[in-house]
């Protein structure tokens, strides 16, 4: 498989990212292990319903940021399910020979490997349990 | 009868409080005209003459200056008078919130008369507003206003909300601060010197708490543990001084996944519930997974 770089998902999915990120670094992909973007975690678990929403061309905003920016965009050909339950947000599943993208201006992406993963979100204790917003 | 919605009515229930909300939080300009028109539906709607007196205000404190200076024939009313002023304010905008209740049966029902059409008017067009006898007193929207995503009152650099004449507000996540906390910013005496824990809770958010564990000079329970998929950063748990919050927590400093503009790695603090002992199992806690799991994490961005 190609390297995947933030220039090529410039490119190919007409996404901005912060100029300061490398623009040539290999692109991470998500498969057997959690991975976090910020506030934001990416998880497989096995045995989930597969996702049956297909992601629109435009993608869908997971988690919006503070400002309408730093959205956390799920892109590509795959399907979303929004599947509130304590923190989990939604399942995402990736179909065989597909290839998805977890993308944020300021975390660059995570390409998602065929699968099905949940999204969720972080928290922390305050006077009461709040959520991470970053 | 009502007894059930049906699911057009509920979609409805969506659109409108979206609407009031916006109404609420509206900063656009006073629509002085269409106001004294929804004032006068008002009072007509109560069986009373309205009155051809009217006063503008450019906010709800100068509002119920002007109309404790009125009632009171006074030009310098007292605090106690302009407090007293309060309870017999309408809200204006801020009526969004009970408006948008009856606003809702208004056109579920059907209602052709609808009593509260004036007071609607006078919220869709500006502020708080003062009905009186002989005279009543309005006020404009506020010209500026921000929110956290909560929607509480909030702003990291300025007043969270503003009228025209200066009146004012500073909030952090909806509790009110003192300015000078936000335009200037606390150092760490001054945080340790107030006495107001929930505004000291404020002010060690806006510091930092990364920051605030060094200055404070509190030692770390675990330093030093490898942060999973973040190569050479590592995390460290410290037990922050009681009161801080309602219940204990431990403090989770960790490092960014990703370089900020200038090539550094922003740290920043995540609070946990005080049970959590170890760095790695705070971090798991974030996310609610569990922490062998959490272990085995390959990349963080």
């Amino acid at each position: 498989m190609m390297t995947m770089t933030l220039a090529k998902l410039e490119a190919d999915f007409g996404l901005t990212y912060d100029e300061h990120l490398d623009r040539e670094a290999e692109i991470p992909t998500v498969k057997d292990a959690p991975a976090p973007q910020g506030d934001v975690m990416i998880r497989p678990v096995a045995g989930l319903d597969p996702a049956t929403t297909a992601v629109p061309a435009e993608g869908v905003a997971v988690v919006r940021g503070e400002n309408g920016g730093n959205t956390h965009l799920l892109v590509g050909k795959a399907f979303f399910d929004f599947r509130e339950e304590g923190l989990v947000i939604g399942v995402v599943t990736v179909p065989n020979g597909a290839t998805a993208l977890l993308s944020h201006p300021e975390h660059g992406g995570f390409l998602i490997a065929p699968g099905s993963y949940e999204i969720r979100r972080q928290r922390e204790q305050k006077d009461e349990i709040e959520l991470v917003r970053d | 009868m009502i007894t059930e919605l049906t699911p057009e009515q509920e979609a409805r229930l969506v659109v409108k409080r979206d609407e009031w909300i916006a109404i609420g939080l509206s900063t656009e300009p006073t629509n002085r005209e269409a106001a004294e028109e929804g004032m006068r539906l008002a009072y007509r709607a109560a069986g009373l003459e309205p009155p051809t007196t009217i006063y503008w205000e450019s906010s709800p404190l100068a509002g119920a200056r002007k109309t404790a200076a009125l009632l009171n024939e006074t030009d310098e009313p007292t605090s106690e008078q302009v407090r007293n002023s309060l309870s017999t304010a309408c809200y204006g905008q801020h009526d969004a919130g009970w408006l948008a209740f009856y606003d809702v049966w208004t056109e579920f029902l059907e209602l052709e008369d609808d009593p509260l059409a004036g007071l609607k008017q006078v919220a869709k067009n500006a502020s708080w507003w003062w009905p009186m006898d002989e005279a009543v007193v309005m006020t404009d929207r506020m010209v500026s206003l921000s929110l956290d995503r909560n929607g509480r009152l909030h702003n990291e650099a300025g007043p969270a909300f503003t009228y025209a004449d200066g009146f004012s507000g500073f909030y952090w996540n909806g509790t009110p601060v003192p300015a000078d906390l936000i335009t200037e910013g606390w150092g760490f005496d001054r945080i340790m010197a107030e006495s107001n824990a929930e505004i000291r809770r404020c002010a060690i958010e806006k510091f930092g708490w990364a920051e605030f564990v060094k200055s404070a000079g509190i030692s770390p329970i675990e330093k030093g543990v490898p942060d999973p998929g973040n190569p050479g950063q590592v995390l460290d748990l410290y037990t922050l001084p009681e009161d801080v919050y309602e219940e204990p927590v431990n403090l989770l400093v960790c490092v960014n996944g990703t370089q900020e503009k200038d090539g550094s790695r922003h740290t920043f603090g995540l609070t946990v519930p005080a049970h959590v002992k170890t760095a790695l199992e705070a971090a798991a806690w974030g996310y609610d997974i569990p922490v062998e799991e959490y272990a085995t994490i390959q990349v963080r961005r």
